[in-house]
């Protein structure tokens, strides 16, 4: 089954809650795949998370919009924003880190690299414009 | 997201968490989460009632974990469920923090 929605956010905590809320029907009924709802849930979590602490952290009239669209092995979304200009696919990761020490920071890009099979990112004005995939 | 804490034998302290670890849960747990790393030496951690763990969960771990480890305790989180299980193993914080799969196996660890 086919499935695309839309949902606009504010950068808080319990926008995050009702993004989590609304992923979790979307995914019961589109029956998509578990393994790729939670790949894009935890992608998506980490988005949001990274707008709110940096991105768009004291910006006045913050902006998020996430189109989703599932279809059966794939499950793409569309993140756009008008916060700091952020390619994600050019923050480099932590290597051979000591966890015992230093910043724990870090693991939120690691993630959604990680799951997603797929990213694409332009800026578009004052907005960015993220593109991901996960795939099965 | 829900904090639940009760005193086993051995000084070993048991936490329950219940709920997303998401930014909003992480929000909640935060403070009291703080405040037992800095007082406990052996903490065991149940996951099993976690229902989603993001990037923010793994950070109050891994600050968790230094607290302990300052005074040689021990942090073990037991019966994760499958997909927080990848992700604490995705991020390599089993480094640091024990991960086992029931709380006979925890507390066994810790004593």
């Amino acid at each position: 089954m086919k499935f695309a929605g839309q949902i606009s956010l504010q950068p808080t905590p319990s926008d995050v809650t009702r993004l989590n809320a609304w992923l979790d029907r979307t995914f019961v009924e589109s029956r998509i795949e578990k393994s790729l709802a939670a790949d894009l849930k935890l992608c998506l979590n980490e988005i949001v998370a990274n707008l709110i602490s940096y991105g768009l952290k004291d910006r006045a009239g913050p902006f998020i919009s996430i189109d989703i669209n599932l279809q059966p092995g794939c499950a793409k979304a569309t993140v756009r924003d008008n916060g700091a200009y952020f390619d994600i696919r050019e923050w480099p990761l932590p290597k051979d880190r000591d966890l015992m020490s230093g910043e724990p920071g870090g693991f939120g890009v690691a993630l959604i690299r990680e799951r997603a099979s797929r990213i694409d990112y332009a800026r578009e004005g004052e907005f960015n414009r993220l593109d991901i995939a996960c795939e099965g | 997201m829900r904090l639940d804490q009760v005193g086993l034998p051995g000084g070993i302290l048991k936490v329950k968490l219940s709920g997303p670890l998401d930014i909003a849960g992480a929000g909640q747990v935060d403070a009291p989460f703080s405040a037992i790393s800095s007082n406990n030496d052996k903490v065991i951690i149940d996951f099993k009632d976690v229902t989603f763990l993001a990037s923010i969960g793994i950070r109050l771990l891994v600050k968790a974990a230094r607290n302990i480890a300052k005074r040689n305790g021990r942090l073990v989180v037991f019966s994760p469920t499958d997909d927080a299980r990848k992700v604490l193993r995705s991020t390599g914080i089993d480094s640091i923090v024990l991960v086992v799969a029931d709380e006979a196996a925890a507390i066994a660890t810790c004593g």
